[in-house]
């Protein structure tokens, strides 16, 4: 992004938080309902060691997580791409599936799983995989059709029309599906801390919610954010370097 | 050399369903001969390329590429828009045919390249070069298949006026070098005319064959041919029999 590009987002959320902090001292409002942004940066600085500490969990489950979760979406898309019948079988289930709230079955999953790593990986892999086979699948069966008929004419086999023409030209649409996976991921970290852990960003959040320390539970918001677009971050670089010779739009 | 003609299509017909495409086509392409089929839009050409390239089974009559049956692989085909892979650089677009076929000879691919004046462009993506430019590539692409028969597609049908008389420079250039069989594909009859050596025209659907031509201009061929009383004769004669007039 450029400066000419980054400014206007820039100053309006400047003129947001300065609005904030305006109003919570011209308000008088109490510090555990709203506190400032000047409050919420102390109870960040006060915090360092114990927050980087639940910062380094959630990053690592979250990485875990989203790792589990676009392998098995990337797997799914192929399976179905590969094998008409099963896509025929699977794709609508799928499709309606998603319509089941993640957070509904993470209970149920404790029980089944228990409270280890295995319910917070399966939490992560349920929110991430969908978006990154959904994007994968539409890539891979729309490649050109004329490129198509001239590989078939050629004499290409069908790995060769897998590995030469569907797959590439399924990237950038499969890089649509990680970018959504890589925001969903952090989420899906953080909630599956709150079914219990023993550190991380979301259990942080839950012992500060019951302590009405709003200060902190906006120190928890920021972090989730900010690793929400280092995830984000790295996707897009891989895709810079993965993805070539497309007209930029 | 045998005299095994590179194509040859006896008595073929062609039908999707009820729809008959193609009605008992005859034709043959020798060895190193330049043959041009002419007719309408939606003459059942491009169902043609795709029986001779073993995409489609046909309903009857028999196709032999180099005397054998028609089957995939054995084509070099050019379509009609120019279809390189965005995400692959000129060069290796250029070796894909070869590629399939399983040794990819980038040296040659960048000779080629060099010789057509895209020798700047080896490392660049298809979407920086111009119209014209991507179909040069697809022709090297096709040529340097290394198949006994080239298929064109209407391949300068996308191009500008000024860019087809360019290209149609070029491609006789290139051609009466190298001397392939090509069956060239176009409903421009002047195209047709000024690059080969014979000429088939071709019915509305279903396609049968109106008329063959033994085109008498020698090689290399001159661009002022076409001011020639024989070929404005022959133009003419062409438009006619395309636009159903009496002849």
């Amino acid at each position: 992004m450029t400066f000419r590009k980054a400014l206007p987002p820039a100053v309006t959320l400047i003129l947001v938080i300065a609005g904030w902090q305006l109003y919570t001292v011209v308000s008088g409002i109490d510090t555990w309902l709203l506190p400032s942004p000047v409050d919420i940066w102390d109870a960040a600085t006060a915090q360092n060691e114990t927050l980087l500490d639940h910062t380094l969990a959630t990053t690592e489950l979250t990485l875990y997580g989203f790792g589990a979760g676009v392998a098995t979406g990337l797997l799914v898309a192929v399976l179905l791409h590969l094998i008409p019948l099963l896509r025929a079988a699977v794709y609508p289930l799928l499709v309606i599936s998603q319509n089941v709230p993640v957070i509904a079955i993470a209970p149920l999953l404790v029980v089944w799983l228990g409270f280890g790593l295995a319910p917070k990986l399966v939490v992560i892999i349920l929110v991430c995989f969908f978006p990154v086979a959904v994007a994968t699948l539409d890539g891979l069966r729309r490649s050109d059709p004329l490129i198509t008929d001239y590989l078939l004419m050629s004499g290409a086999n069908r790995r060769q029309l897998f590995t030469k023409l569907q797959w590439p030209h399924a990237l950038p649409t499969m890089f649509s599906g990680l970018k959504i996976a890589a925001t969903y991921s952090v989420f899906g970290a953080v909630i599956s801390e709150w079914l219990g852990a023993e550190k991380g960003i979301g259990q942080y959040m839950m012992i500060q919610k019951s302590a009405f320390r709003a200060d902190r539970m906006f120190v928890a918001i920021g972090i989730v954010i900010t690793l929400a677009l280092v995830v984000f971050g790295l996707v897009v670089l891989l895709e810079k370097l993965t993805v070539k010779g497309r007209r930029r739009d | 050399m045998t005299d095994t003609p590179a194509l040859s299509v006896a008595n073929l017909s062609h039908s999707f369903g009820d729809l008959s495409v193609i009605s008992d086509i005859s034709l043959r392409v020798a060895a190193g001969e330049f043959v041009s089929i002419v007719g309408p839009s939606g003459s059942g050409k491009s169902t043609l390329f795709h029986l001779i390239g073993g995409l489609l089974k046909p309903t009857k009559g028999d196709i032999s590429v180099e005397g054998s049956a028609a089957r995939r692989g054995r084509i070099g085909y050019m379509p009609q828009q120019a279809a390189l892979m965005p995400w692959r650089t000129i060069e290796r677009n250029v070796v894909l045919a070869q590629e399939i076929k399983g040794k990819p000879d980038l040296v040659l691919a960048r000779e080629w390249l060099a010789r057509v004046g895209l020798e700047d462009f080896a490392k660049a993506y298809p979407h920086q070069l111009s119209g014209g430019m991507q179909q040069r590539v697809a022709f090297l692409r096709a040529l340097l298949s290394d198949q006994p028969l080239l298929c064109l597609d209407e391949p300068f049908s996308a191009l500008d006026a000024m860019t087809r008389i360019e290209m149609h420079r070029w491609l006789l250039d290139i051609w009466e070098a190298n001397r392939r069989a090509v069956l060239f594909v176009t409903h421009n009859i002047e195209e047709a005319l000024l690059l080969s050596d014979t000429v088939y025209v071709f019915s509305r659907r279903p396609a049968t064959i109106l008329e063959k031509i033994t085109i008498p201009f020698d090689r290399p061929r001159r661009d002022d041919v076409v001011d020639d009383p024989a070929f404005v004769k022959l133009r003419r004669r062409l438009t006619d029999l395309l636009t159903g007039a009496p002849r």
